[in-house]
């Protein structure tokens, strides 16, 4: 096939995927959320379970007005949710879905994947910035503060995994996986830290704090409305999965499993760490700042060296 | 190279773009697209894992850094721009700045420094790369960890704790009451602009 055609059509697979995973995870969130809390959640706007809830949120969403703050730095406020989509977008290019089915096989996968993820805090300080108001600015901040410190230990707690398979290709990772044990139990440190950080990284509770709507009223995304804000709540949620396939393909087998396709397994699973990460947001209150960077730098970082330190040891010494 | 050029055009743009920014956040947003397209780069030159290197930490890490501390420092006042109309003083120093790069190279060109390079790591393969750097560059690269780690120290000490005592210290006690008094003013300033 002709190689322009077939990036076209993986780069239109990949946006429509996109916004499926947004359509079933506002939802999800909803639901997931009212059970948490004994409700029912939404029920009477059409089909099953009010599943058509995201269609309306979305119609809503399409329909508002788009305000722009008067001071705004005009480009930088235009084009942050738009950066923020980049790398939401560029990260499917490596996840390896079946046992032949990766968008591009990258020798670097897993140096693609962290490097590109690296960026989306750009576009949280674009936001920021741009909105020149100062609940924004402080939620950019915060975000700066939280997304730097846990990158360090989600990046070093993979390592792991890469010293005992010897490769940064996702795909060869989890074929290491179909005929050894999962690396969540031999690596079961690395996968620790690595579910704490992936956490934090994604900015949902308990680690929340830079968009903490009791006190920075949206952080970052103050003063986005409509389209705009739809936007940022894509690439969100987004991120949520493609994070939480990334420890799936890490820790969890990828597409491995019986008896279902690969691809099957690889979305079951990756929808069942989501749910989890659902389950903990709705469950625990918001830690504090300085909470925050404690456990990042004084315990997760030690223990992410200390799993690689050990990982390496029982290599040589074995 | 047609991929090249283009890039390599992007990133003088941007490059340009660093130096004629009026204000220094689109200065620095200017220098991360600078950065990227040099990840590009290397990529078009087979070596996608520096690439890759390169935007994690120059464009990733270290430029989250520098936007870090220039919303730190201005979270409270307004950025200085340069007034429009006049050509900023930086562009005749980053003009100078270009011609001495640019004579540089030319002359290592010639000196044949970048065949020597092209001959060690020719592959930019992950192994390649890592093999290099602790067979051959085992040396240079553990001295500039050295270097790294000298700064950081030297950056802790100076910062730690002891901010107002290490002003009086260097500037007389004046000028940290002033600078307090200053503060608290743009606090106050702040909260009456809500």
């Amino acid at each position: 096939m002709n190689i322009w055609l077939a990036a076209v059509l993986k780069a239109v697979a990949v946006l429509m995927f996109l916004g499926l995973n947004a359509f079933v995870l506002i939802w999800g969130e909803r639901k997931v959320s009212a059970y948490i809390q004994r409700r029912y959640g939404p029920l009477r706007v059409g089909g099953p379970a009010g599943i058509f809830q995201s269609a309306a949120d979305i119609l809503k969403l399409l329909a508002k007005e788009d305000v722009m703050p008067g001071d705004a730095d005009r480009w930088l406020w235009l084009l942050a949710p738009i950066v923020s989509l980049v790398p939401a977008t560029l990260v499917y290019l490596v996840l390896p879905i079946g046992r032949t089915v990766v968008l591009q096989n990258l020798n670097i996968g897993l140096v693609f994947f962290s490097s590109v993820t690296s960026f989306s805090l750009l576009a949280v300080f674009m936001a920021g910035w741009g909105s020149n108001n100062k609940y924004s600015l402080l939620g950019a901040m915060r975000a700066g503060a939280q997304l730097f410190s846990y990158e360090i230990p989600l990046i070093l707690s993979t390592i792991g995994v890469v010293i005992v398979t010897g490769t940064l290709t996702l795909q060869r990772i989890v074929q290491y996986q179909t005929h050894h044990a999962w690396f969540v139990f031999p690596q079961i440190l690395g996968f620790l830290v690595f579910f704490v950080a992936s956490l934090a990284e994604l900015n949902r509770t308990p680690f929340d704090l830079s968009e903490a709507e009791s006190e920075l009223i949206a952080g970052y995304f103050t003063e986005y409305s409509g389209i705009r804000w739809a936007l940022f709540a894509i690439a969100e949620y987004s991120n949520l999965f493609t994070t939480s396939a990334l420890g799936v393909t890490l820790f969890l087998g990828g597409w491995h499993g019986p008896w279902l396709p690969g691809w099957v397994w690889f979305l079951l699973k990756s929808y069942l760490w989501v749910f989890v990460g659902m389950w903990i947001r709705w469950t625990l209150p918001r830690v504090r700042i300085d909470q925050l960077m404690d456990l990042g730098w004084k315990f997760l970082f030690p223990v992410s060296v200390a799993n690689i330190l050990g990982t390496a040891l029982y290599l040589v010494v074995r | 190279m047609i991929a090249f050029v283009l890039v390599g055009l992007a990133a003088v743009a941007a490059a340009v773009g660093v130096v004629t920014a009026r204000s220094t956040v689109h200065s620095v947003l200017w220098l991360i697209v600078h950065l990227c397209s040099l990840a590009v780069l290397y990529m078009t030159l087979r070596a996608s894992f520096l690439g890759l290197v390169q935007v994690l930490l120059y464009a990733g890490a270290v430029m989250v850094l520098f936007v870090f501390v220039l919303g730190l420092l201005s979270a409270n006042r307004q950025i200085e721009t340069v007034p429009r109309g006049q050509p900023p003083a930086q562009m005749g120093l980053a003009l100078v700045a270009a011609v001495v790069v640019a004579v540089v190279l030319l002359v290592g060109a010639g000196a044949g420094v970048a065949a020597g390079v092209a001959a060690h790591g020719a592959s930019g393969e992950v192994s390649a790369f890592g093999k290099a750097l602790f067979g051959p560059y085992l040396l240079p690269f553990e001295g500039t960890a050295l270097a790294l780690l000298t700064a950081i120290i030297g950056s802790v000490a100076l910062s730690s704790g002891h901010d107002e005592a290490m002003a009086a210290k260097l500037e007389g006690e004046t000028v940290a009451i002033e600078v307090s008094h200053a503060l608290a003013e743009q606090g106050a300033a702040g909260g009456e602009r809500r």
